[in-house]
């Protein structure tokens, strides 16, 4: 392509700007967010498109992402020969496509309902083109279907001829940049792959500038910005130059400066109207939805330390990415056509040679038949550029018999339809022929008119009405006993369990909520795993902190652990310990990414990682023992604690004002020996004042401190800067430091409307058992990127346990109780708040901060921890039985030492099902679930709607957990659909890169969703595609109140992402909401 | 004519008399499908009379068994089909034929050859094709039956270049390959697989009667010959959008091996004649499998059903165990031929003319058969095709030919 003229390049206005960068931002609409690895958010694919219908999205997805968005007709069809779909359900979904209309054929008459479903069960028949004469041939020796055949054909005749050469160039005019880029245009016309070298190109410099810490050697120049960087970088880069873009160092030189002005030129050269900017845009975003989805995560967060030191955003990745395509369409077009490589060039070439273009392309999808090709040149189609005068004036006798060919496929076609669906519905293939011609006319119309691509969802509305109906059979015996219980005028006295514990709303723990409970004596209840506490925590010598809440959540509250105080000494050689190992870790690591190190580390060393390997892959529970016996040898495990407590104000400062005091007699000693040390405090306090520049320097006043250290008014001067230099002892760092310290910990009335708030949500406000278990939970995984998809969503992708100890810490403070007593909830004196963690991939719970645990309540906590450690077994049994390589634990021990050896394995793609499987939520009393084995597949959340008569509660949880579990849900429901686009493939190829995702290979784009393994069982699917069906015990009215109230509610359940039913508290049916106020009862 | 003369000659026109009578009559499938696989379970127990009973070379009795076994797998592997007549007699005409070129010599070897060569002369006139290419097609056949029937009355000169010509056309070498192509492209159904087993069976017993009467000078100029035609074929393999096309190229590719090492390794039945027959019977395989596939589809394009091995896993193992071990096909001759080279100097020009040779249908032949590979077997399969797998007799047939090839290429 030749430099751009001086007409092309029209400096563009700011107010230009703006408008291009909100446009693009716009068109990235359909793309979701990708937040990086270290925090794995499920989230939904389509997030961008909710304010649509489920059906609506699902077509953009289609066209824009090429993602599928309902399950294969073949695994549908398979659910429905199990059962898990029923006809009655199948004839309720296609009501409303079906038409009040029937036809006779021999002596039985069929409704169109009745032909839909049977095309729905069995297919349609229909088969491609240009196999279906191969496949009808051996049955033409019969002679009624000879006669079929000849009938359909006929019919076929009497149709008006469609134009099926010059259909190509109609259909790519209208498609071009609202279907497909330029490129992929040229891609599927000539067979070019300009896409893959433009991905290729984009991915490699998004890999290296987008590095969050993984390469040992990070890309120059990323300071300024991804555009800048690349621009400078790329005239040192041959790959343009030998992917044949010519004078490419000028052509990247010539560029602008601004990244706005460079989509504008690329715009311009491409020739793309105005009009088709935003679809265009959207397509190109859409090229590499998860790198795409990252860069807009990243330029969104404004306190995001990599995104604060390389900006990169949509424009700059836009400018890039025209680039590479105007320069490889312009070369492909020039090529293979002789014409500019733009959008008007290419529209009129289309206009221009429909018939020579339309051969071309049957050529090259190679559907020409042989009765053609055989009488035509082949070179024509080969040379380049196409001679497409010479095609054009194709023999009109050619396209004669290739239409009359066409013709006859289509008859043959039809007649494979037919045949199969008199096969479906169980009538004679003779009665077929010998029926009125407008009988199969109108037969192949339905056919037509209800194609495979629209068979997703019904079976989608077939499935979720089969499920509702088996769930309301499942929990009606609950309902009953529920009935029996609230209809009882005088409840029972209630009585004290021996324990209670609270859980996560996650599925994984409805199984073992269920065998604690099967045990006896213990009550449990579901709730956010971060128990409703936003903290953001940093754990004992960690340098990082996480923020331990939904993403939709920003934590206030900082919590740190700390060590107790008798562990002072432990606590010093903890850290040392931490300090050698780290070290040692930072020492290998730069030894094994060094570019000289490795030659020689590898000879030196490289037999010691050989333990590790086969230690890992031969015995990996050893190993593991081994490797926590020598960590524990370097650093001695620790007791600690969290600080809850606020630390008000000017406590703060007196503890900020005391290290600065320490920092001066340091400096003093350093500097003065004893002598330092004498100083009096007054003097320290002082000095302290005058380097944070609190009081003026008064050379009067500073007499004293001359007298002592003989000193002059600048050896006092330069005192001052080294502990301004070097201590941060300025007013800059104290304002940090306060703020820092007082964010930590709660208020007493922060803590005590914690505390309601969570117990109040449950229903939770009497009988308290002596021992109260506020179970987290967490999981352990080895080698797996996808370690944060397994541990608590409601904590951000982290272990919830930080949250639990918080709580425990709030519940138990005498004070707290004492106010919550004032608002109505007396927790008897009795009662202790104690954390735990459940380890979802070994079933394990571990018992925290023991030591607060009352003397008298001994007996208590060991027959809790007998109690765990049973329902931890039972509940490995039970878990394991689902998973499809594990052979069947004889001995109930035998269970959970699997799921341990599985926690450890390395190799392990699967180490649990995680929160695959899910299909509801329900939002009620445990009654109404208690007892019903659900295997793992419903959230359960506790809620009283009797404790909540204006629903301020029930708000909080449609408002949070409820749009969660929504993510969650359609997170799991595409990635099983379309593994491929919107899920993340096989695990077995995943490369991590940038620290931030994983590619699939070495290139590709950044994986969205979930591993194949995590959804599919084999090549079916473990996870049964369906809208979560968010399950609420309340009144009716009251939902959709708050749905009222609620925009995001309104968008999820009136767009259908998520399916409402509510629990009618007096009659206890069922009803699923479809519309505002209108619920449609479940039968 | 004494019985060891005339019981090879009963051997060739038993088959050959059955398949002029199914020609003309209908019977049902299953009766003539029990009838062929017969005929050739008695054929194979005529082969191993005359070898007991009349001491015929090993070599002849070898190459004649393979053609049984391909017929066999041809005929095992036919569905039930109305048009019966199409189907079994030409496999059963071919049959006769070939046998009677393969067990007889003279006179009678060379009237059954003319015979073979009137046939595909006659298949190809079916087609009527009036290209530049069918006449010369037809100009080479027709001075193949001239050589093949006037050679016994030539001298030793004149009769050495007539079964030269004979065996660089069916032990097909670029220019000569055009007949070879033509038949396999025109060869209907399971046919195409018959016939490559035939046609290079009978060149590599025209070629093991003739090479040693070859001059030094000569071997050196088939040398030569054998790296332009790989180097053709290999590229016209790579460009080939007809499986039966791209197979008949790659059987020329690989052909080509037999030619060139001639120069090199002595004792041809040794290396040659199994090389030869395992490269019939992977090319017979591959050819076989495509087969069942345009059974099914009418498929003739490759890359137009892609991804077959998922829908249809048997056919993807056949495939794919084929190919594998056609991927290794140069190695069978060149160890076969290094085991029986006696230790003597070899030009260098030579050394570098075969290495050169084996490079370009090595690396040809992988590139070629992983890109046929790729566009068939796997890749994402079409979602709007019915599949079926093979049979489980498609299935043996194939696995037949792949077990023969093993046999012939690592045991024989």
């Amino acid at each position: 392509m030749s430099m751009l003229d001086d007409k092309i390049r029209v400096t563009p206005s700011e107010s230009q700007r703006i408008e291009l960068r909100s446009l693009v931002n716009l068109s990235c609409e359909p793309i979701s967010h990708f937040w990086p690895m270290k925090t794995f958010i499920h989230h939904n694919p389509l997030h961008g498109l909710e304010h649509l219908t489920f059906e609506k999205a699902i077509k953009e997805g289609q066209r824009f992402l090429r993602g599928r968005g309902y399950l294969s007709n073949s695994h549908n069809r398979k659910y429905f020969q199990q059962g898990r779909i029923s006809e009655d359900s199948i004839n309720e979904a296609l009501k409303d496509v079906s038409q009040n209309a029937t036809i006779s054929i021999g002596e039985r008459e069929f409704s169109h309902l009745e032909v839909l479903r049977a095309i729905l069960i069995h297919g349609n028949g229909k088969v491609a083109t240009d196999v279906c004469s191969a496949i009808l041939q051996p049955s033409l020796n019969q002679p009624e279907i000879r006669n079929l055949f000849e009938k359909i054909h006929d019919l076929s005749k009497k149709k008006a001829p469609e134009d099926f050469l010059k259909g190509h160039a109609d259909r790519e005019k209208k498609d071009l940049a609202t279907q497909y880029t330029l490129a992929e245009w040229c891609d599927q016309t000539f067979g070019t792959n300009i896409q893959d070298q433009i991905n290729g190109e984009i991915i490699k410099w998004l890999g290296g500038f987008l590095d969050e810490g993984h390469a040992p050697w990070g890309m120059p120049d990323r300071k300024k910005t991804f555009y800048s960087a690349w621009k400078e970088l790329a005239l040192g880069d041959a790959s343009g130059s030998i992917l044949g873009i010519q004078d490419w160092k000028n052509k990247i030189l010539n560029l602008p400066d601004r990244p706005e002005d460079a989509v504008l030129e690329s715009l311009s050269l491409l020739a793309i109207p105005k009009d088709l900017w935003d679809s265009y845009f959207s397509l190109q975003l859409a090229q590499l939805s998860g790198w795409t989805g990252f860069i807009k995560w990243r330029s969104e967060q404004t306190d995001y330390a990599w995104q604060n030191a390389f900006p990169i955003d949509l424009i700059k990745y836009m400018a890039i990415r025209l680039f590479y395509e105007r320069e490889f369409v312009m070369l492909a077009c020039q090529e293979k056509l002789a014409i500019p490589g733009t959008y008007a060039s290419i529209n009129e070439y289309l206009n221009n040679h429909p018939t020579g273009y339309g051969l071309y392309k049957e050529y090259r999808s190679r559907v020409l038949p042989d009765e053609v090709v055989n009488y035509l040149n082949i070179s024509l189609f080969t040379q380049d550029p196409l001679n497409i005068e010479d095609l054009d004036k194709c023999d009109s006798r050619l396209i004669s018999i290739w239409e009359q060919t066409r013709e006859k496929q289509e008859a043959e076609g039809q007649t494979l339809i037919v045949m199969h669906l008199a096969q479906s519905l169980g009538v004679a293939i003779q009665d077929v022929v010998k029926s009125a011609p407008n009988t199969l006319s109108t037969l192949l119309d339905w056919v037509e008119q209800f194609p495979e691509s629209q068979h997703g969802p019904i079976w989608l509305e077939a499935f979720e009405s089969s499920y509702i109906k088996d769930f309301a059979k499942k929990i009606s015996p609950n309902l009953e006993k529920l009935r029996r219980s609230d209809e009882l005028e005088e409840q029972p006295p209630e009585s004290r369990p021996l324990s209670q514990a609270i859980f996560c709303i996650d599925v994984r723990s409805e199984c073992f909520r269920r065998q604690l409970e099967e045990i006896g004596g213990n009550e449990t209840f579901g709730f956010a795993g971060f128990f409703g506490i936003p903290i953001c925590y940093q754990g004992f010598s960690s340098e990082q902190q996480t923020d331990q809440c939904p993403v939709l959540l920003k934590p206030k509250h900082v919590v740190k652990e700390i060590p107790r105080a008798s562990q002072g000494k432990a606590a010093e050689k903890f850290l040392e310990g931490q300090e050698i190992a780290k070290t040692g870790h930072t020492l290998l690591h730069d030894l094994k990414e060094n570019i000289v190190t490795p030659y020689v580390m590898v000879e030196a060393i490289g037999w010691f990682f050989g333990f590790k390997l086969f230690g890992q892959t031969l015995q990996p529970k050893w190993f593991k023992k081994a490797m926590s016996w020598m960590k524990d040898i370097l650093a001695i495990p620790i007791r600690t604690t969290l600080t809850v407590e606020k630390i008000q104000r000017e406590e703060a400062y007196e503890m900020v004002a005391a290290k600065h005091q320490a920092a001066i007699y340091r400096l003093f000693t350093e500097k003065y020996d004893q002598q330092g040390a004498t100083v009096p405090h007054d003097q320290v306090e002082r000095l302290r004042k005058l380097a944070l520049n609190q009081i003026p320097s008064d050379s009067n006043e500073n007499e004293e401190l001359f007298r002592l250290l003989k000193w002059n008014e600048s050896d006092l001067e330069q005192f001052i800067v080294a502990l301004r230099k070097d201590f941060n002892l300025h007013e800059r760092d104290l304002d940090h430091q306060l703020q820092q310290i007082t964010q930590t910990g709660f208020t007493e009335s922060e803590q005590v409307n914690y505390v309601e708030t969570a117990l109040r949500l449950l229903g939770f406000t009497k009988t308290f058992a002596r021992l109260v278990l506020l179970c987290a939970h967490g999981s352990t995984s080895d080698n797996n990127p996808y370690e944060s998809a397994l541990d608590c969503g409601a904590c951000g992708g982290n272990h919830g346990i930080s949250n639990a100890r918080t709580l425990a810490v709030m519940a138990n403070n005498p004070q707290v109780r004492q106010r919550l007593a004032e608002r109505g909830i007396t927790i008897p004196p009795d009662t202790h708040f104690l954390p735990g963690q459940h380890d979802t991939t070994t079933d394990e719970v571990e018992l925290y901060d023991l030591e607060e645990v009352p003397a008298t309540h001994r007996k208590d906590l060991l027959r809790l921890q007998h109690d765990l450690q049973e329902a931890c077994e039972k509940n490995s049994r039970e878990r394991l039985a689902r998973l499809p390589d594990v052979p069947a634990a004889k001995e109930i021990d035998e269970a959970s030492r699997l799921s341990k050896v599985r926690s450890m394995d390395w190799s392990q793609v699967r180490p649990e099902w995680g929160l695959s499987g899910h299909t509801a939520f329900i939002m009620g009393r445990r009654l109404l679930s208690q007892g019903i084995n659900f295997e793992g597949r419903t959230f359960l959340h506790s809620y009283d709607h009797s404790q909540d008569p204006d629903g301020k509660y029930l708000e909080i949880i449609m408002t949070a957990p409820m749009i969660v579990t929504n993510w969650i849900n359609m997170e799991h429901y595409f990635s099983t659909v379309d593994p491929m686009v919107y899920g993340a493939g096989s695990k077995v190829y995943h490369n991590v890169v940038g620290n931030i995702g994983v590619m699939y290979g070495s290139q590709s784009d950044l994986c969205v969703g979930l591993p194949i393994q995590t959804v599919f069982n084999g090549d079916k699917p473990y996870h049964e595609p369906m809208r979560l069906f968010a399950i609420i015990e309340a009144p009716l009215e009251r939902i959709a109140t708050i749905v009222e109230r609620h925009e995001i509610l309104q968008r999820l359940t009136g767009n259908r992402w998520i399916n409402l039913v509510a629990i009618h508290p007096d009659t206890k049916k069922l009803f699923h909401f479809r519309l505002m106020k209108d619920w449609q009862p479940i039968n | 004519m004494n019985f060891d003369n005339t019981f090879p000659v009963i051997l060739a026109l038993t088959p050959l008399a059955l398949g002029l009578v199914w020609k003309f009559s209908n019977g049902s499938s299953t009766t003539l499908k029990s009838i062929g696989l017969t005929a050739i379970g008695a054929l194979a127990g005529g082969l191993v009379y005359m070898r007991s009973a009349f001491e015929t070379e090993p070599s002849i009795l070898f190459l004649a068994s393979a053609i049984l076994l391909s017929g066999f797998c041809v005929i095992l592997s036919q569905e039930d089909t109305q048009q019966t007549s199409a189907i079994y007699a030409p496999i059963m005409i071919v049959l006769g034929l070939g046998l009677g070129v393969l067990l007889n010599q003279a006179i009678v070897n060379r009237i059954f050859l003319g015979g073979l060569l009137g046939y595909i002369a006659i298949s190809q006139n079916r087609e009527q094709q009036n290209s530049i290419r069918t006449k010369i097609i037809f100009l080479h056949i027709t001075l193949a039956i001239i050589f093949s029937l006037g050679s016994v009355f030539m001298g030793d000169t004149l009769q050495m270049f007539a079964s030269l010509f004979l065996a660089v056309t069916f032990l097909p070498l670029a220019p000569f390959h055009l007949p070879f192509v033509g038949t396999i492209r025109d060869a209907k159904e399971t046919l195409s697989s018959f016939w490559i087993v035939v046609w290079l069976i009978i060149g590599l017993a025209e070629l093991n009667t003739l090479y040693s009467s070859l001059s030094t000078q000569m071997l050196f100029t088939f040398s030569l010959l054998a790296l332009v035609s790989a180097v053709y074929a290999s590229l016209a393999s790579l460009g080939q959008k007809f499986n039966s096309l791209f197979v008949a190229s790659a059987t020329v590719a690989h052909v080509a091996l037999v030619w060139g090492l001639l120069e090199v390794f002595p004792s041809f039945p040794k290396w040659g004649i199994p090389f030869g027959v395992t490269l019939a019977f992977v090319m017979g395989g591959i050819s076989l499998a495509f087969s069942f596939v345009r059974q099914r589809y009418g498929w003739k394009t490759l890359g137009k059903l892609p991804g077959l091995a998922s829908p249809m896993p048997r056919f993807g193992v056949a495939l794919v165990l084929l190919v594998s071990f056609a991927l290794f096909l140069p190695l069978f001759p060149t160890f076969s031929g290094l085991m029986v080279m006696p230790t003597i100097v070899i030009h260098d020009v030579e050394i570098v003319l075969i290495s050169f040779l084996f490079l370009v249908v090595w690396l040809g032949g992988g590139w070629y058969f992983l890109k046929m590979l790729h566009q068939t077997a796997f890749g994402e399969a079409r979602s709007d095709v019915p599949y079926f797998d093979l049979r489980l007799t498609e299935f043996v047939a194939v696995s037949a030919l792949l077990l023969g090839a093993a046999y012939s290429g690592m045991i024989y």
